[in-house]
């Protein structure tokens, strides 16, 4: 018996060491690359702020068509490149894709890119002036149920011999 | 007194440690051919999923898996059990599961991709203290699940998907108050997280569970659950957390077909696709229907509507057939197929087609194939078509 808890502890271990790509850092990368003065939101080639799914805006359709692969830095830089060199201008109005990023403009839409705060994910990151809720409300939960149980128990009389 | 303290002090201890230490909880609405109507006497999720309850592991020896069965035939023995009969106090129940994938996607014009990635790493744990239950799970994501994630890397966080405190009004799981993060009550409860009727509606098991409280009931003849969701707090600003109230109820019509409703309601600040105020909705019904012992049918449609405040109000559609087909024990066959119009201006029809082999080796264990035929309609573009060949190995304890 022992000898197959160890077997399976071990298979979930190993599994647990698999890694997969880096696709969510495309939006770090792209701030780094053309050197912009706000994170990225993942809605300039996603549907979704939270980012995955299909790339459905023009600017990210436009970085497809040039090369851009997932989990592919390196692809970042190049499809960036030819987009500045092929001049692509998604909206048709104002500059060229990248400029208009450099301007805080989104590319395919015309509108500002930067005017609403991208999302922060997990517990413990704070808004300036604030304190994050996540620990505090978690802990209110296990805490409510410690509580009411230690009190549940001394109503029930339930105390060892 | 002391000593009860200590107990209780250990049982937390215990949870968190486990939760401190490592994807989305298992549900078969197809059990339903076997005669399982509801759910909650095999999860502790009472509306499906999370962790088995030692009868719903039995059950996994008994009726689930082909090979391991007892000397006898269908008696269980301790194999079911976690950790293959690690003995466990009775107020502790635990689990923990890891799934390995390997994905072949070959997209219209380009070239074939592929991946091996890590789909699950988590544990689960549940405490139960009289009426009362402490029950969460803590886990590793290598990439994703971003809203579940309680450390804030772009890449590999840990990631808590779901957690209560709960109150049993009584002796048996007929009616149960929980407060924490839940998977949303609505539509069928399934793993297959990427189902249009899930992911679009964001009521998927994977990353899409809210804080909030819900209230469970269940009747001889139905069973219901409604939710008030009061945001994720593990999403900010606050302007990302969706608030309103999802929930469904379903009325078993005889012992092989259960008949459903669902409802949601929901208002954001930022839209996930406008980035402005926003509420959503998703209304349907949904069916379960247990042809015989082999065959099992699903179905599911949800009308979609977004209201932009101050804008337009489009709605859309998300619906899914399914098919279960087990030939022989512990191994299926499943067909499903699902279309979306999501509820966004120029949305195009989005179609998918699954086949799919899910095989029940032992208990604990079970691989899984699916092959995924999908065309996606991309606003002001061309459709992007594509084939998906996706494996699965899974292995709980």
């Amino acid at each position: 018996m022992k000898s197959k808890v160890v077997a399976f502890v071990s298979l979930i271990l190993l599994a647990a060491a698999a890694t997969a790509g880096a696709t969510p850092t495309f939006p770090g990368d792209l701030q780094k690359a053309l050197n912009l003065p706000f994170h990225p939101q993942c809605t300039l080639c996603h549907s979704s702020a939270a980012g995955g799914g299909a790339v459905v805006t023009s600017f990210g359709r436009a970085l497809l068509a040039r090369g851009l692969a997932a989990d592919d830095t390196a692809s970042l830089d190049a499809a960036l490149a030819q987009l500045t060199k092929d001049k692509v201008n998604s909206d048709r109005k104002n500059g060229i894709d990248t400029l208009d990023l450099q301007n805080g403009i989104d590319p395919s839409t015309g509108a500002p890119a930067d005017s609403v705060p991208s999302p922060e994910y997990g517990c413990g990151a704070q808004l300036a002036g604030t304190r994050s809720p996540g620990f505090g409300a978690l802990g209110l939960v296990f805490g409510v149920g410690l509580l009411a149980a230690v009190r549940r128990r001394r109503q029930s009389g339930g105390t060892r011999p | 007194m002391k000593h009860n303290i200590r107990l209780l002090m250990t049982a937390a201890c215990l949870l968190l440690g486990l939760l401190a230490v490592a994807r989305p909880a298992q549900a078969y609405p197809w059990m339903l051919k076997h005669s399982y109507t509801g759910c909650a006497v095999c999860h502790t999720d009472p509306s499906g999923g999370f962790l088995l309850t030692p009868y719903g592991r039995a059950q996994t020896q008994a009726i689930l898996s082909t090979f391991g069965r007892g000397p006898e035939g269908n008696e269980v023995d301790r194999r079911s059990e976690f950790g293959f009969g690690v003995p466990l106090p009775s107020w502790l129940n635990a689990g923990a599961s890891a799934r390995e994938a390997y994905m072949l996607t070959r997209p219209s014009g380009g070239p074939t991709m592929k991946r091996a990635f890590l789909m699950q790493a988590e544990l689960k744990a549940a405490v139960t203290l009289g009426a009362f239950e402490v029950a969460g799970s803590l886990g590793y994501a290598p990439e994703g699940a971003r809203e579940a994630a309680i450390t804030r890397k772009e890449t590999d966080n840990l990631v808590a998907r779901t957690f209560w405190l709960g109150y049993r009004f009584s002796e048996d799981k007929n009616t149960v108050l929980r407060v924490g993060r839940l998977a949303l009550p609505f539509g069928v409860r399934s793993p297959e997280h990427n189902w249009y009727v899930r992911s679009t509606t964001g009521t998927n098991m994977d990353a899409q569970q809210e804080w909030g409280a819900s209230l469970f009931h269940q009747g001889e003849k139905y069973r219901a659950e409604l939710m008030v969701l009061v945001g994720n707090y593990q999403v900010r600003p606050d302007g990302y957390r969706s608030r309103g109230y999802a929930g469904y109820e379903e009325w078993m019509l005889s012992e092989s077909v259960a008949l459903g409703v669902s409802s949601s309601v929901r208002y954001q600040r930022y839209d996930p696709y406008q980035l402005t105020d926003s509420v959503t909705g998703a209304h349907g019904p949904m069916v379960r229907w247990a042809v015989n012992d082999k065959w099992a049918i699903l179905a599911e449609a949800e009308l979609l509507h977004r209201t932009l405040v101050g804008g337009a109000t489009t709605a859309g559609v998300a619906a899914l057939a399914f098919a279960d087909w087990e030939p022989w024990r512990g191994v299926h066959t499943m067909f499903t197929t699902e279309a979306q119009r999501e509820s966004q201006l120029n949305a195009g029809l989005s179609n998918r087609e699954w086949l799919t082999a899910l095989w029940f080796i032992y208990p604990h264990v079970d691989l899984r194939v699916d092959g995924i035929w999908s065309t996606t309609a991309i606003p002001e573009a061309a459709r992007m078509n594509s084939i998906t060949a996706l494996g699965q190995v899974h292995v709980s304890l």
